[in-house]
Order: C-alpha cells, then structure tokens, then sequence
C-alpha cells in the first residue's frame, strides 16, 4: 500500500487551524484513515530535473533520480531542502479524493464543521478541442476512451508542483490499477496549440522528446526500450502494432499515453495555465480519474479555474469534464435503525453536509431527504454508502456499542465435539498437540512414507512455493517432520494433531473433507504394543471398539503394522516408522505412529452434492 | 526421660563419648568415620557446641595437593630423577658430563641441570669440576619429599599437615622442593576439631535415645504398624525437583477454542463450509468485482485440479450478474462491467470464510439467525515473519430485524472481552461488501500499540437480496493468529506452526 506524507503546517494553513497531532490523528481516524506515524522528514530536490524526493531521517541520499533517471554514485546532485513535521498514512484505495493535502482538507473541513455541503466549482466554457481519431478505438492500439480539461490561473513552486506529480501517481496506482486502466498527463498549455488530437501511430512512426531526455528525438519504440518510464510500463503496451499519441495542432506531441510526456510540454513552475488528459480503457475509471484530479487540483491551487474541453469523439461531440453530480434518495429512519444512533431529519441533513454532501427536502416527505453528492466521490453507488458517510460524520466512537436482545441457542458443530474428546483424552495420556498447515506438497505427503501418489489431493495451479502444491491428505508426515524438528528436545516425546485433511474423490465435484487424529511416540525405545496400548486406550475414550486386521504399509516395518476398523469403517493405520523413513528424517530412535479417521463418529463434515 | 537425638547427632555424640576426654577430633574425620556430610557434621556441631556439650578448637593446616607434574611422577612408577641419576653414576663408577647423564637416561639436559640442585642436597653424588661424581650413599631409603609424594598418591591426592609438621624447618624445605618441581601445591586451611566438655559426657552418662528417621512409607510399615514409631525424615521443601510438564493442546487450538466459546457462549450456532470454493461464493456471491485485485492470481489460490465447479441455480446466478452489471433490483448502480460466469465458476482455496457464511444466509434467509465459523483461509503469501499462505479466521453473522451497526460494535466488543481485551477501537474501512464497514483494533493492558485483527460491517443489499434477505445481516471476519502472537508474545508468525516442543510445554495453560 503506497504511504502519502501529509505536512502538518500546510494542511493546518490550508483549514485555517491550529490542530495539534492529536486532535488530527482524532480526525483523520474519523475519516478512516490508516496512521502510521507522525514524524519528520526530509525532502531533496534533484539538480538536474528539480524533481523533489521525500527521505525518512535515516535514509541515505539515492544515487539515481527517479524521475529523470540521473546516476551517480557519489549521490551529490541532491539539494537538501530540509526537514519537516509529517503525518504519514497508507493511502485509502477508496478514497482517492483524500489522497493529496487539498482534497483531504476538503474532507477535514466538513468533519470539523468549518465548511459543510457541496464544494462549488464553476467551470468555464470549453476554448480548446480535441479530436478522437478512431483507430485507439481499433485492436491495434486499443485505448479507446479520453477525458480532458484546463486549469487556468495556477502558480506553482517546487513543492506545489511535486504534490501534483505525487497526486498523479497514486491516482494511477489507486484508479488507473498502474496506469492499465486509466492514466493521466498534465501539460503547460502555454506550450500547445489546439486543436488537438488523440491517435495512434506505428512504434517507428515518428519522433519526439521524451521528458527529461531534451537533446533526443526518439521513436516510440525506442522510448519504451530505453526511457525509464519506457522500460517500466511497456508491457501495458504488449501486443498492440500501434501506440497512442497526443498531438496538437502543429504536430507537436503531448505524450505518449499511458508512458511518458513530451519534454517540451512539460509543466515547470512557470506554468500558469495546464491542459489535463486522461486516456484509458474504461469509461467508468477515465472520468472517475478525471473528476478526481480537477476536483482536486482546484483545492489545491485556490483562486484557480477549470474550464472544459470540447472532445469530437467519431460519432458525438461532448464536453468534459461533466462534474455531473449524482442524486439519491435518503431515508432517515432506515438509517437510523441500520446504524443504531438516534436521528431525525435535520440532525440527518447536518451530519451529510459535514460529509460535503448537497442536502434537501425530497419529495416523498418528512423523513426522507434529497442527498447530492460530488462528482469526486465516486465510492458511492447506494444508499447504504450514504449511511455509512453519516456515520463516519457522527463518529464510529460515538455510537454505544450494544448486544443483539435476541435470544438464540447455541449449538456446535459435531465434528468439533469429536475433535475435542480426541484431543482431552491425548492430553490426558500426557501428549502435546501440533498443529501444521493443510497446505503440503506430494513428496512431503507420500515419498516420505515411500507411498505411491495416490492422486487425489486437490492441487494449486500456481503455487507461491514448492512446499505448498496440495491440500493434505494425510496428518502423520508433517507430525512425522515434528519429530525431525524437535531433535534434540529430549525422549520420550510424544505428539498428536486433530485436524482436517481433503481429499478428490471420484464422481463428486466438491472434495470430501475428513477430521483425522495422527499420533505418535520417540523414545529409545519405543515398539507395536505402545501404540496398540495408545489406540485402545483412545477407541475406549471415543466409545469406539476398534478390531485390528495384520497390514502392510510401505512407511512401516513388515509384520509390525495394523489396519484400525470400527464397524463397518477401516478408520486408519498403526504401527512402526520404518528405518528407511527415520533417515529420512535423520532421526536415530524408533518411532510408533499411528492415524485415524474421526469422521464416521460424526457423520460427513459437508453436504454432498 | 532420655535426650533425644536425630541419628546423625546421636552417632556423633556417642562415638565422642568412647574417646577419653582429652583427645580432639578432627571435623573431617569424624564425617569419613560416621558416613555422614561435611556440612551435616558441622551444623550438629556448632549445635552441640552452643549447649555447651562439646568444645571446639580450630588449628590451621597446610593442605597439599598433587598437581599434574605429580600425578605423572606417581602414574609413571618411576623414582625421581636424582634416585635415576644416583644409580646411574653408582652403576658407572666414574663422573660423569650433564650431557651424557641427560643421554643415557632419555631425558633433556636441562631437565638433568635443573635436578641436580636435589642430586646434590640429597647427597647423591659431588661435583667434579663439570660432572658429577658417585657418591657413596643408600639410594633406596626414602626421604621426605618421597614420603610425602607417597601418602599423597595414597590418600586421593590431597594430604592435611599440621603447621607444626609444615613450618618445621626441614618440611619447608621440601615443601618448597615439590612446588617449585609442580609435583603439588599447599594451601592454608582452617581445620576444626571437638571433643566432648564434662557437660557432654554428663548427658552421655544421663542416657541418650535415638530417633529412627525414615525416608519413605512402605506397605510394610502400613502392615506391620511400625509406621507408629518411625519419624519421617523432613525434605527440604526448597530443593529443586526434574521437571515435568502437563499434556496440553497446543496454545493456538487454545484461542481457536476460546473463540469458539466466546460465540457459543454469545448464543452462535456453528457452521462449517469447504476449503475449496467456486470463486461464486468466495467473491461474487459477496459483490467483489471480477477486476478486484484480491481476485488476481497473485493474491489467491486457484485450483487446477479441481479446476471449475458448477455454478447454483440460474436465477441466482442471473440475479448475482445483474447486480453486479447494474445493481439489478437492489438499488444500486453496480459496478458497470460484463460480469463474466466462467470467471465465477473457477474453483479456489477459500481466502475468507465470509464465502461459508454468506452461503449460509442463502441457505437459510430467515432471521433471527446467529451462526459462525473459525476457520483456515489461504492467501497467496510468500512465508515470512508476517505472512503464512493459510491462518484461521472467525466470520459470524447476525441476520436480525432488529439488529443495527452498534449491536455489531457490541458483539465485537463482547467478544475481544471475552478473549481479555478491554480496549478496543473502531475505525471506518472498506469491504467491497459492507457497508458500514469497520477495522477492529485492541490493546493489550498496559501497552501502547493497538493492534489491527479484522473487519467487519452490515452486508450491502447487493449482497443480501439475492438470498432473499430483508432484514440487516451483520458480518464479521477477525484473525485468529495474530491475536494468539499478541498473547503470547510471538513476534514470528512462524513459530505457531513449528511446534517447538519446549514452547509447547513451558507455555502454562494460564497463559
């Protein structure tokens, strides 16, 4: 989960407040959002692209610029810029409008009562156009939808101008899945000239700067096989024989969606004025992504613009962005029985309005309310979520936690019965319980007992790791490996585990699920008759009287093993580890073992379909 | 009536009592005669002492022990070199140079040169210029040092002289002789001795009773009755014993079964679902969109064999597509995109046991209802101190007219009571299908971090309606290993599935 610093003076100057960390850990935690820690840090800024870096205390200067992609080992090209008083939170996926220090003081502002209801922002008329050239909607280049805008009367400096680098990022990260589905460029629109146009052209189909790289004209392709930012994203671009390209109106490229800027339209801290894209794959994550970073950029630059931009898509002309507001329909008491707070409907209209909700009268009548919400908050697709914001607003602290009245009965699942008789009667008879995943592989479950894979364990298409391929089938290897583990801890030693294991079968779509016991005995001496003592003194527990039948088991010593049945059951195996899987497992005493299916005591663990 | 004494002190006394009054008796010798401990003679001692029954004296000794030097001189058998080197110029006759000596007897000639201080004291032999001379002396009588090599060999090792035997001029000497050679070594020690005072043998004369002291009842006794004139030895209650250590489930199944508890005790019914889901009921059935990160590859488990399962009834799934798409009749917008059923129909290993209890409300829509599920998940972890690809997990629902977002607070309250947390805080989250939604987090008592250990909300329409649910349903998924490492104070999430058979038993049940 990225983490966002927040500087604490710039957030209390842009509220007007003077919170100390406690009081706005309070808030930020109403709000939900993940603290790490208040804490110092140090920012850098890099020589060569003015890039600004952020650093812990403890951390060492960084040999190479993210950003342009400097190198150099002596890591002199920085300047120190000093330290300041952070918070630092995980960003909340969620919530992309709180991800920067203007939208998160929008939100702060509603919760703490200083400014309720719906931001206002008036947007200007579109001056500039940008046509869509069809073919990003085509197989080859397949990038199909496009949102754009203008921000006028901007004044940046360093730290201004990281924030809406860094704001960028995580909105790709958090709306864009890493740039896929939606990605973002912003542009020194002093630097283009419209109309403009979104297209796509060959990887060698012609040549630009790419940012920060000034002195090269390069192709497509060699961006991508060269350019940082190239070599990190190419693979969205995989497959396609076209890549798309903003283009203004005397061939001057934009970008290169969703890879790299053009070097010449690039933001500085000069611009006064941008030009805003985001390209992407779905419509839903372009204008989410959209109406997120103009809202946004708005908070943090007040006194600041928009202004639409007149998109000639081939078959309609819109204009984005739409900021369209969305309406629902609010009912006070169902919220009130959900949450289980006291409301009525001007506590109800108060609480929205902290949340930065537009609230009215709605035409159904006393008790409901009309409730519009931002075009930034694009979390909410229900009601529900709007019962959810009033009850962030009315503080999760606040609400008196309660139990259910209802009276019920309890009642525990059998086969958990079974399980714990199994396991007081081993603790009694002085043994100590394991436990070990269910997650195994087939040389832990059948080589080591030199068994054939019987092929019935359910397997991983992709495992993490070679020790976890399959769901177990058996308990008695991995206690068999405790017993590896615990070389050294002493004789005797004894252990058990009561759990479940899984298994194919034949003709059954769902996987039948068994609760076994495994047992077993090290000691110097150790032999049948204890474990045959153990099982009796078990199936005398459990109420089960076992019958024995002579057996052979290829992790066993001939003539020292025995099938367990109860019934018409044959429940498990008992017997004498053999000496070939003792070296196995590099142990030097015998070992007794045995393992018995619990689960005819208490009927199949799941339905059978 | 007779004295009584405990068997050592009567032993003691009376073997005083058979020595005349003059003779002292050394500490030590008495504890070798009597078979009984240095320390116990001593304690008895210093009691008889304070009633005035014995006198004590105490004398310094010099006590000479043999070191390696030694050791090797008396395991070799042979006599010291200058006994060698005496017979060696007696057989020849003549004088002989240190070299020749050194050769014919297989040693060093330094080791000749720094013995010939003792050929000479001993009067062995008599210098000749550089060589040495026969001389006419008994060879085989033993001196002192020999003597004193001897008794050493014969008593252990260890031999106590009285000062007057260790400072007489001639012993100093030779004391000096066997350090200065590393044959042994001398140290002054204290040594006490007692004798019995006129009190003493008054008492001896009175008549003294000993006390029979018996380690162990034996059936014998019980049969007999002897058990009625027998004193039972007392134990020194502070001694340490071998430890030994109680049978006991392992300290996770112990916060698996307490939790169990807690919700039985809560009035739960417990419920159980497979290990191996469709992604139906471990996402969709729970409105997680196909495209959500934890759906991917890398984050969980899928199936290869079995590799697809067979999706519910076609209403159902009609209905879970449309509310995906659209939101269908609940009243939402969905998620707007074309859900895909192959996608529903791939088979996973569960990552959350909310997949059992939301198949559980389908089953059985009608409130009141009560039920949870501790349970293992698996999640695509690679292990490291942190992460395991499987844990145990606690869903729960209510499904309850009445029940509203603070009975949830209060049943997560109740419960983390139940397990010992009294702190507990609540903070707004995130589940694709909750809303409310909360993030658990508790304290343990006197510490300062809180500690994060589930989610949980009210279940979305869009999650409820398709089984036919009108009422609210409360839903809740906590972690159970994390709340055992805080516990017990495990930092390696490993360690709970290791085993270690010393943690398994130094780890109290109270614990």
């Amino acid at each position: 989960m990225p983490v966002v610093a927040i500087p604490i003076e710039d957030l209390n100057r842009r509220l007007n407040t003077q919170l100390s960390n406690e009081e706005m850990e309070l808030r930020l935690e109403q709000l939900g959002c993940d603290i790490e820690e208040f804490t110092q840090i140090r920012r850098i800024q890099c020589n060569v692209c003015n890039n600004l870096r952020e650093l812990t205390l403890n951390e060492e200067m960084p040999n190479r610029c993210t950003e342009c992609g400097h190198t150099d080992d002596k890591a002199d090209f920085w300047s120190d810029l000093g330290n300041e008083d952070v918070v630092r939170m995980d960003l909340l996926p969620v919530r992309p409008d709180i991800f920067d220090p203007g939208g998160l003081s929008r939100a702060l502002r509603g919760l703490l009562d200083l400014k309720t209801g719906l931001p206002d922002y008036q947007i200007g008329d579109a001056q500039l156009s940008l046509t869509v050239d069809p073919i990003v909607q085509e197989e080859s280049s397949y990038r199909p939808y496009i949102g754009c805008a203008v921000i006028r009367g901007l004044s940046f400096d360093d730290f201004s101008l990281r924030l809406v680098m860094k704001l960028q990022e995580n909105l790709h990260w958090a709306l864009g899945r890493n740039r896929k589905l939606a990605s973002i460029g912003v542009y020194d629109l002093s630097t283009i000239n419209g109309p403009l146009k979104y297209t796509a052209v060959e990887r060698e189909g012609l040549r630009f700067t790419p940012l920060f790289v000034p002195d090269q004209q390069q192709t497509p392709q060699e961006v991508l096989e060269t350019h940082p930012k190239g070599v990190a994203f190419a693979n969205l671009l995989d497959g396609y024989t076209h890549v798309p390209m903003l283009i203004d109106a005397n061939e001057q490229v934009l970008s290169m969606p969703p890879i790299i800027n053009s070097h010449e339209t690039r933001v500085t801290i000069d611009t006064k004025d941008v030009f805003i894209d985001v390209t992407g794959i779905t419509q839903k994550a372009v204008t989410k992504t959209l109406h997120t970073i103009v809202t946004s950029m708005l908070e943090l630059f007040p006194g600041a613009k928009a202004e639409r931009v007149e998109v000639q898509l081939p078959k309609e002309k819109v204009q984005t962005p739409s900021l369209e507001k969305e309406v629902f329909r609010f009912d006070v008491a169902a919220c009130s029985r959900l949450i289980g707070i006291p409301l009525d409907d001007e506590k109800a209209m108060g609480l929205l309005r902290q949340m930065r909700h537009q609230v009215g009268p709605h035409k159904d009548g006393e008790g409901f309310l009309e409730v519009t919400v931002a075009s930034y908050r694009n979390d909410l697709m229900h009601e529900v979520d709007l019962m959810e914001d009033l009850a962030i607003a009315y503080g999760y602290q606040n609400i008196v936690p309660v139990l259910v009245p209802t009276m019920t009965v309890a009642q525990e699942r059998p086969e958990r019965v079974i399980a714990n008789r199994a396991r007081n009667t081993m603790t009694g008879l002085g043994f100590f319980e394991v436990m070990s995943l269910i997650l195994s592989n087939a040389e832990e479950q059948y080589d080591l007992l030199n068994l054939d894979d019987p092929d019935e364990a359910v397997l991983i298409k992709h495992p993490a790791s070679v020790e976890q391929t399959l769901l177990r089938t058996s308990l008695m290897p991995q206690l068999l490996k405790l017993f590896a583990l615990n070389r050294g801890q002493g004789l005797p030693q004894r252990l058990f585990e009561v759990d479940d294991v899984v298994r194919r079968v034949e003709g059954q779509e769902l996987p039948i699920e068994e609760v076994h016991l495994s047992a077993g005995i090290i000691d110097s001496e150790v032999g049948f008759a204890d474990i045959k003592a153990l099982c009796e003194a078990l199936g005398h527990e459990m109420g089960m009287h076992f019958t024995f039948k002579v057996s052979q088991h290829p992790g066993m010593l001939p003539g020292r093993v025995a099938e367990i049945h109860w019934n018409e059951h044959k429940l498990g195996v008992m017997g004498e580890i053999h000496p070939s899987v003792l070296e196995k497992l590099r142990l030097t005493h015998p070992i007794v073992a045995l393992e018995i299916d619990l689960t005819p005591l208490c009927g199949p663990l799941l339905p059978t379909h | 009536m007779k004295r009584q004494l405990q068997s050592h002190a009567y032993k003691l006394l009376t073997h005083l009592g058979k020595a005349d009054a003059e003779t002292w008796h050394k500490m030590t010798e008495l504890a070798t005669t009597l078979d009984l401990d240095q320390s116990k003679v001593s304690a008895v001692c210093t009691g008889f002492s304070e009633e005035s029954l014995i006198d004590i004296q105490e004398d310094e000794f010099e006590e000479l022990t043999l070191e390696e030097a030694g050791q090797a001189l008396l395991a070799s058998n042979e006599p010291l070199l200058e006994k060698r080197i005496a017979k060696l110029l007696q057989e020849k006759g003549e004088a002989m140079g240190t070299p020749d000596i050194a050769g014919a007897l297989g040693v060093g000639p330094q080791e000749v040169g720094k013995t010939l201080r003792f050929v000479l004291s001993k009067g062995y032999a008599r210098k000749e210029g550089k060589a040495l001379a026969p001389q006419d002396a008994d060879i085989d009588a033993e001196q002192a040092d020999e003597a004193l090599l001897r008794r050493l060999g014969e008593s252990n090792g260890t031999i106590l002289l009285n000062s007057e035997e260790a400072n007489s001029k001639a012993n100093k000497n030779v004391l000096k002789g066997l350090r200065s050679r590393g044959y042994a070594k001398t140290r002054t020690r204290k040594q006490r001795s007692v004798r019995l005072t006129e009190t003493g043998r008054q008492l001896l004369k009175d008549g003294v009773e000993e006390i029979k002291l018996v380690n162990q009842l034996t059936e014998e006794m019980m049969l007999s009755g002897e058990w009625k004139n027998v004193t039972f030895r007392e134990y020194d209650i502070q001694l340490d014993t071998a430890p030994v250590y109680a049978g006991k489930a392992h300290p996770l199944r112990r916060v698996l079964e307490e939790t169990r508890r807690a919700f039985l005790n809560m009035g739960f019914t417990e419920i159980r679902g497979p290990y191996v889901e469709s992604a139906f009921w471990d996402f969709d059935a729970l409105f997680q969109p196909q495209d959500h990160p934890a759906r991917e590859m890398q984050d969980t488990f899928y199936c290869a064999n079995p590799g697809t399962f067979s999706l519910p009834d076609k209403e159902l799934v009609e209905t879970i597509r449309q509310i995906h798409e659209d939101g269908g009749e609940t009243g939402s917008t969905g998620w707007r995109y074309d859900w895909d059923e192959e996608k529903a129909k791939q088979v996973v290993l569960r990552t959350h046991t909310t997949a059992v209890t939301v198949e559980a409300c389908h089953k059985n829509p009608n409130p009141p209802q009560k039920v949870f599920c501790v349970g293992r998940v698996f999640r695509r972890e690679t292990i490291d101190y942190k992460h395991l690809p499987e844990f145990h997990q606690v869903d729960g629902i209510i499904v309850d007219e009445h029940a509203s977002f603070a009975h949830l607070l209060g049943t997560l309250t109740e419960f983390y009571r139940q397990m010992g947390f009294e702190e507990i805080k609540f903070r707004p989250a995130f589940f694709p299908y909750t809303e409310p939604s909360v993030e658990v987090f508790v304290r343990m008592p006197g510490r300062k971090e809180w500690f994060e250990l589930g989610g949980a909300g009210v279940f979305r329409p869009e999650v409820i309606r398709p089984a036919g649910v009108n009422v609210p349903v409360l839903a809740w998924g906590l972690g159970l290993e994390r709340l055992a490492m805080i516990r017990y104070r495990v930092e390696d999430i490993r360690h709970l599935y290791l085993s270690q058979l010393d943690w398994l038993k130094e780890l109290a049940l109270c614990q």
